[in-house]
């Protein structure tokens, strides 16, 4: 079937080459489809479910909300897991379902779910989905801030409430609209509110109350339309208006009589513009903001989307009030473009370092110009592929792509075809005929097809491994997998396809045989060194083992990451505060924190979102703000050449010195996946499941105290529960009935008075605010009198601290639960230990000292879970790649020896890949296993080359001293330009320090390394042990190959 | 012979590769200060995390011994002292003022209005007054015939005041109703209600400062006295109104001082934290500060007596306490999703 395609690519040349511009055209129209983004999206599916519920404490929303919302979630299809988060005011509930769940799908079932049981929740209360937005969501984060001296219309200075006012009902609205956005979340400034705000005494003297003033504003504050009446055949509506409208009109509102007199409004309470009690803040360069986060619909392209967002903004501009400034102060496009430039870089110097060295090792600048095509070819192809596929273009799945690699299979064929036209043309002593020119690019292609196709095939199997990595790893690498395994074919089909036809085609002129003087001076070294190490071939056996060994050793000394982490280019920090930490004592210290950051030389913004937004997406307390620290440009630095490591740790010095903060290090995505992926962090976690959260806590500390005390255990951690502070009312019930209060009546009085009370909505055009009765600021937050706010009764009034009494208590500040039950993780860390065997000998000991109560039961997770079933599946499924490629092998020659043989040069690869690694202090990652399983193809294809040649010559020739010498040195040039390219493709990559390098860098690291070993391997311990091998076998029959 | 080698040299690469990928749980890189830097991996990620747990445990453990008084110290530059608006001051003796908050309304006192009747049953023949009128102390308000001797006397205001109100007119036959009401509005009584909780703090004679429509008025408490049938009890304060400032029935709030001491030692409220489940505050020395456990005696809201634990002298911070504490416990902050 080869054979017909090589010899229909060669008959039909030109129709071939046009298929090049289809392919180009295909690629093109790819690209503009292409998923572009910094990294690959690791979020799981999931939706969040968020109930918002003012006023309850995190015990209340468990049991109000929590609960039946998890319940409601039993059974649903595809369900993963769901975990859930009760905490002040707020309940999410998180649910994941199984990879490759459709996310529409799955938030139909939730909402059928939630439909059923919003009667079982608590009145006024709606669960609602977060949106469907993924961990790459928060494209674009644009601050409004106001010039300073700024005054609106009415000569008052701009407030973070105007601002507000401005991006809820400017800007928000527009840019919501652009294509792809499916939230602007807001957080910082204050809602504007209408507030009512009643003087106790005054009530007193009216005898007014809390509820009556607002039952009155509730029915005072509604137009109703009554009909029609049709008059002289005018149709005419008739409506009764009646809705507030103003500070003025909220006053006029009567409440009750005195006597016959009226008491409005006005007479017991003072009306005002207010703020809202507000769960999140923001802060830019050290000042309060208002700041808006646009977040993507899942699966858009977010450079497009991120773009949209930003061009639109410049549009809004126009529509802003006059002082206010709004400004983008995180846009992806940023880290987006920045990784295409590191990609294009690569390729574009890997081409050009291709071109180059076949330039040189061919002598012809078409042959070389032939074969570098087929990287450009096989880009797009690989593109296409992408979009076919849903492969989003990133860092990690374009990072891994050599194109010296893929033109291994051309280069091979593109070097024989110049070999054989060359000595064709030398025997003929002239220019071929062109029927006899393309009968020798078939033959040339044919006789190497086979070694160069089973090279691409094997290092395609060997990514294979790759696929069988779940989970997070899973998601990092199978785009790298897939893209890689993708280009190869596509280069695979190009180099039997138009490398023949363009050699057929463009290869018609003279063809110098010479090969160029690097060739030449290689080969007069070549020969007398393979001569003498076929002499000394247990040496070099020996020797060859010993450093296999070495190297082994050495690798196990090597460290170890299992993920690398990309670098965005800016520095994202948690800075956390104590629990129970005010909001507003949170933007006090952050304002400081900001200030020392923005001191930094190297920062060009520096801004912060603290608490919950308003969509809660992250639900974060009011003690922990998300700061993200925007880099200026490296050229701008004072020291362009200081590495982030370095500036992270002065920075982090730096902030030590600020009192009461704590961080924690990381990056903008990589925060945002750390929230959304959550679970637990540490090698092994004990998970305590129960009812009650002080036997949960006893238990985890008894755990904690075990768990530490077994080796290899260290940072071992309760997860924190308690520690919020809460000012509990607690009613004296017989106090109550004795004044003829009922319960309800005096909670609904307590929150109404402290947390006020949504009584209605002031319009404003389209813009709506709340009307709240609560008690004036004063008096509110007076917690020492308190005691002495008058509580009306029907007979008069009665001091509160009559009918209840205050106490300071600490309450869970947030409670974990998971699937449906309550939960309190010990996380451990195991050092110098063999993680199996400290989990085997964690549960043995909890099983035997730890006695749990009914009702309580233990779940053990972590990474360990992870590394554990990657170890079991890699475990399967290499040594099954590994048969697979022997299998190959065998197929291609008919022979399990010389299939080993050929295997064997994988060993003496990897020894330079470790090599390589150590001597540029690199630990071994995924990345560098990579970069291991290139090598391994690349291995194996120099040896297919090679001992397929040997072969041919043995068998032509019948002897094998002569087959070996002379096959190794024929095949050097091949050899040696595909290593050549391979290697020099990755050089780029390898000196890279542009965005994304510190995952090629391991990668190219191995490669080159490896592949320079593989090259001195292949060539000199290949013959030795083929001969060695073969020393006593017969000839081999002709059929056994081609 | 030959076969066992190219086995052991095949089957290396299998364990390399795996000990690559997979044999990544049995070596960690531990570097303790890693979390200062961006971390390399998601492993390391964890690391630290766990390590700020680790320092909650330790911080357990230190609030422990806490309760002997040393250990916890926070140290800030004086500089950033400055910078985040930590103040301290000495600590000195005080006075510790008391207020309880007390509502009322105002009245007329007994002895300030009267109801003036006719004497003997007869006619009105005259009255001399009006409603709103300020009649002295027996002025002459109306003129009765009397209908047992028909003669006519004179009906005399009993008590100088304002004519409130006036039943009959001249014509009338009067029996002994009542034909005007007068009060003296120069003098009132606000009658604070005293809750049973607070009724033990209050007592005649404190210093009251009432708070009116019309502004704030000092006063003393004039008696305390039952109300009947009612769980509280009144603080009769006298107020004059010779000005007529005052309305009878006006609501008041008041503020009773109900203890004004001298002690020894006070500390600012402000200083005030709960610490490893203690009141203290926390003590300035040079860089350092330090939480003291305090035993506190009483409060008025404002400054609070110290019993033990403080000297006089000794700087504690004021202003921005809460930093210190979240100083030394932020070890424990930490972000859980």
């Amino acid at each position: 079937m080869i054979e017909a395609i090589v010899r229909f690519s060669i008959a039909r040349r030109y129709l071939l080459l046009s298929l090049i511009l289809l392919l180009v055209a295909a690629g093109l129209w790819s690209y503009q489809r292409l998923p572009i983004d910094a990294v690959p999206d690791i979020t799981n599916v999931q939706v969040q479910i968020n109930t918002e519920a003012p006023g309850y404490s995190p015990l209340e929303a468990e049991q109000r909300i929590t609960f039946p919302v998890e319940t409601a979630l039993y059974g649903l299809p595809k369900l993963k897991y769901t975990r859930s988060l009760s905490r002040y005011g707020l309940s999410q509930v998180t649910v994941v379902f199984e990879d490759g769940t459709d996310i529409y799908f799955a938030r139909n079932l939730l909402n059928e779910r939630l439909n059923a049981i919003k009667n079982t929740l608590p009145a006024g209360l709606e669960p609602q989905m977060g949106p469907i937005a993924t961990g790459l969501g928060e494209i674009f984060v644009y601050t409004v801030s106001a010039k300073p001296g700024a005054t609106d219309t009415a000569g008052n200075a701009l407030d973070a409430m105007f601002l507000r006012e401005v991006q809820d009902w400017i800007i928000k609205p527009q840019l919501a609209q652009v294509a792809g956005v499916v939230e602007v979340n807001t957080i910082g400034g204050y809602d504007k509110q209408y507030h009512v705000l009643p003087d106790p005494l005054k009530m007193l003297t009216f005898g007014v109350s809390m509820p009556q003033l607002a039952e009155a504003l509730r029915n005072n504050n509604s137009n109703r339309g009554a009909g029609y009446i049709e008059r002289n055949g005018q149709q005419l509506l008739v409506r009764s208006p009646g809705q507030l409208g103003s500070i003025s009109s909220i006053e006029q509102v009567v409440v009750a009589l005195n006597g016959t007199v009226p008491v409005r409004v006005k007479d017991i309470a003072e009306v005002a513009l207010g703020k809202e009690l507000r769960t999140g803040a923001a802060t830019r360069d050290g000042e309060e903001t208002v700041m808006g986060t646009v977040m993507m619909l899942m699966g858009e392209n977010s450079r497009t989307v991120a773009r949209g967002a930003a061009q639109k903004l410049e549009a809004i501009k126009a529509s802003l009030p006059e002082g206010v400034i709004v400004e983008a102060v995180y846009d992806r496009t940023t880290l987006v473009d920045k990784t295409i430039a590191t990609v294009q870089k690569n390729l574009l110097e890997g081409a050009l370092l291709v071109i180059v060295v076949l330039f040189v090792l061919l002598g012809n600048i078409r042959a070389a110009l032939i074969t570098a095509a087929v990287i450009p070819l096989a880009m797009l192809a690989t593109i296409t592929g992408m979009v076919q596929q849903g492969v989003s273009a990133n860092l990690m799945s374009l990072g891994a792509l050599d194109f010296g690699l893929i033109v291994d299979g051309a280069v091979i064929i593109v070097e024989n075809c110049m070999r054989r036209l060359g000595l064709a043309q030398q025997q003929q002593g002239g220019s071929l005929a062109l029927r006899q020119r393309l009968e020798v690019v078939f033959s040339a292609t044919m006789e190497v097809i086979k070694p160069s196709l089973f090279g691409v095939a094997i290092i395609t199997v060997v990514y294979i491994p790759i696929f069988a990595l779940t989970g997070v790893e899973g998601k990092m690498f199978h785009p790298m997998a897939a893209t890689v395994v993708m280009a190869l074919l596509a280069a695979m089909v190009l180099s039997v396809t138009l490398v023949p036809a363009a050699v057929a085609v463009f290869m018609g002129g003279k063809i110098s045989e010479h090969e160029g003087r690097v060739m030449r001076a290689g080969k007069s070294l070549y020969r007398p060194l393979l001569k003498g190490v076929l002499k000394l071939r247990a040496l070099v056996l020996l020797a060859a083992t010993a450093l296999v060994a070495a190297c082994l050793w050495l690798a196990s000394t090597l460290g170890s990451e299992f993920i690398p982490q990309l670098d965005e280019g800016d520095i994202a920090l948690h800075a956390m505060r104590i629990t129970g930490t005010g909001l507003e004592q949170s933007v006090q210290m952050q304002e400081i924190l900001e200030q020392r950051i923005k001191q930094f030389p190297e920062v060009a913004k520096v801004f912060a979102k603290i608490g919950t937004p308003e969509v809660a997406t992250d639900p974060m307390p009011p003690n922990v703000a998300d700061n993200f620290v925007i880099l200026k440009p490296r050229s701008e630095w004072p020291n362009p050449r200081k590495s982030k490591a370095q500036l992270v740790a002065e920075m982090a010095a730096a902030l030590e010195q600020l009192p009461g903060n704590n961080y924690e290090f990381t990056q903008p995505i990589q925060m945002r996946f750390n929230e959304l992926i959550s679970g637990v962090r540490a090698d092994v976690g004990v998970k305590v499941f129960g009812d009650d959260l002080d036997t949960l806590l006893r238990l985890a500390n008894s755990i904690s105290q075990l768990t530490g005390s077994i080796s290899g255990a260290q940072d071992v951690a309760v997860e924190q529960v308690s520690g919020l502070p809460v000012l509990s009312v607690n009613p004296k019930l017989t106090a109550l009935a004795r004044y003829g209060l009922t319960l309800a009546a005096f909670q609904d009085l307590i929150a109404m008075a402290i947390g006020g009370e949504d009584v209605g909505l002031i319009y404003e055009g389209d813009r709506r605010f709340q009307l709240v009765v609560r008690l004036p600021e004063a008096i509110r937050t007076d917690i020492d009198n308190l005691n002495y706010l008058p509580i009306p009764t029907a007979t008069g009034y009665v001091p509160l601290h009559e009918v209840a009494s205050l106490a300071m208590q600490s309450a869970p500040a947030q409670i974990s639960r998971e699937n449906g039950k309550r939960r309190v993780v010990v996380s451990v860390n195991v050092r110098e230990r063999d993680l199996g065997g400290f989990v085997t000998e964690l549960k043995q000991r909890i099983s035997t000292d730890i006695t749990l109560p009914a009702g309580y039961w233990l779940d053990y997770g972590g990474t360990f879970e992870q590394l554990q079933s990657a170890s079991k599946r890699l475990s399967i499924v290499v040594p099954i790649t590994l048969l697979l490629i022997l299998g190959l092998l065998v197929l291609a020659f008919n022979s399990l020896k010389d299939a080993l043989i050929i295997f064997s040069g994988v060993p003496l690869a990897l020894t330079g890949g470790v090599l390589a690694l150590w001597l540029r202090d690199m630990p071994l990652s995924i990345s560098a296993g990579v970069g291991f399983i290139a090598l391994s193809g690349v291995a194996v294809l120099n040896g297919l080359v090679l001992v397929s040649f040997i072969r041919q010559l043995w068998q032509a020739y019948g002897d094998l001293a002569y087959a070996v010498v002379e096959g190794a040195i024929t095949r050097l040039r091949p050899v040696l330009m595909t290593a050549l390219v391979a290697s020099l493709g990755f050089v780029p990559m390898a000196l890279n320090t542009g965005t994304g390098a510190e995952v090629q860098r391991p990668l190219a690291t191995v490669v080159i390394g490896g592949i320079i070993s593989a090259t001195v391997l292949t060539l000199l311990v290949l013959p030795v042990l083929y001969q060695w091998l073969h020393s006593k076998d017969k000839r081999p029959a002709v059929e056994g190959t081609t | 012979m030959k076969n066992i080698l190219l086995f052991s040299l095949l089957t290396l690469p299998a364990l390399l590769f795996t000990s690559a990928i997979a044999g990544e749980g049995h070596k960690h890189e531990h570097t303790h200060d890693k979390h200062l830097k961006i971390t390399s991996d998601t492993q390391a990620q964890a690391h630290a995390h766990g390590h700020e747990h680790s320092h909650t445990a330790g911080h357990n453990d230190a609030a422990g011994k806490q309760a002997e008084g040393h250990d916890d110290v926070a140290v800030i530059a004086a500089a950033m002292a400055e910078q985040v608006g930590i103040r301290v001051a000495a600590a000195a003796a005080g006075t510790i003022e008391r207020h309880i908050p007390l509502y009322g309304e105002l009245v007329t006192p007994p002895n300030r209005q009267a109801q003036v009747r006719a004497r003997f049953p007869g006619m009105i023949t005259q009255i001399n007054v009006t409603v709103g009128q300020r009649v002295k102390r027996g002025e002459v308000l109306a003129l009765v015939e009397s209908n047992d001797s028909l003669r006519t006397y004179p009906l005399k205001a009993p008590i100088a005041g304002i004519v409130l109100q006036q039943f009959a007119s001249q014509g009338e036959y009067t029996a002994g109703e009542s034909l005007f009401a007068i009060t003296d509005p120069s003098e009132l009584w606000a009658e604070l209600k005293v809750f049973p909780a607070v009724l033990d703090d209050i007592e005649s004679g404190l210093p009251v400062h009432i708070e009116a429509r019309s502004g704030r008025y000092d006063s003393t408490i004039t008696h305390i006295l039952p109300a009947s049938g009612q769980p509280y009890v009144y603080a009769r304060v006298t107020l004059d109104n010779s000005s007529g400032r005052f309305a009878v029935g006006e609501r008041l709030s008041a503020l009773v001082d109900a203890e004004i001491m001298q002690v020894a030692l006070v500390i600012d409220n402000l200083a005030l934290q709960e610490f490893a489940g203690q009141a203290v505050v926390f003590v300035q020395n040079g860089e350092q500060y330090r939480p003291r456990a305090v035993q506190l005696g009483r409060t008025d809201g404002r400054f609070t007596e110290v019993l033990a634990g403080l000297k006089a002298g000794e700087r504690y911070v004021v202003a921005n306490s809460y930093l210190i504490k979240a100083e030394l416990e932020k070890s424990a902050a930490a972000h859980e999703h």
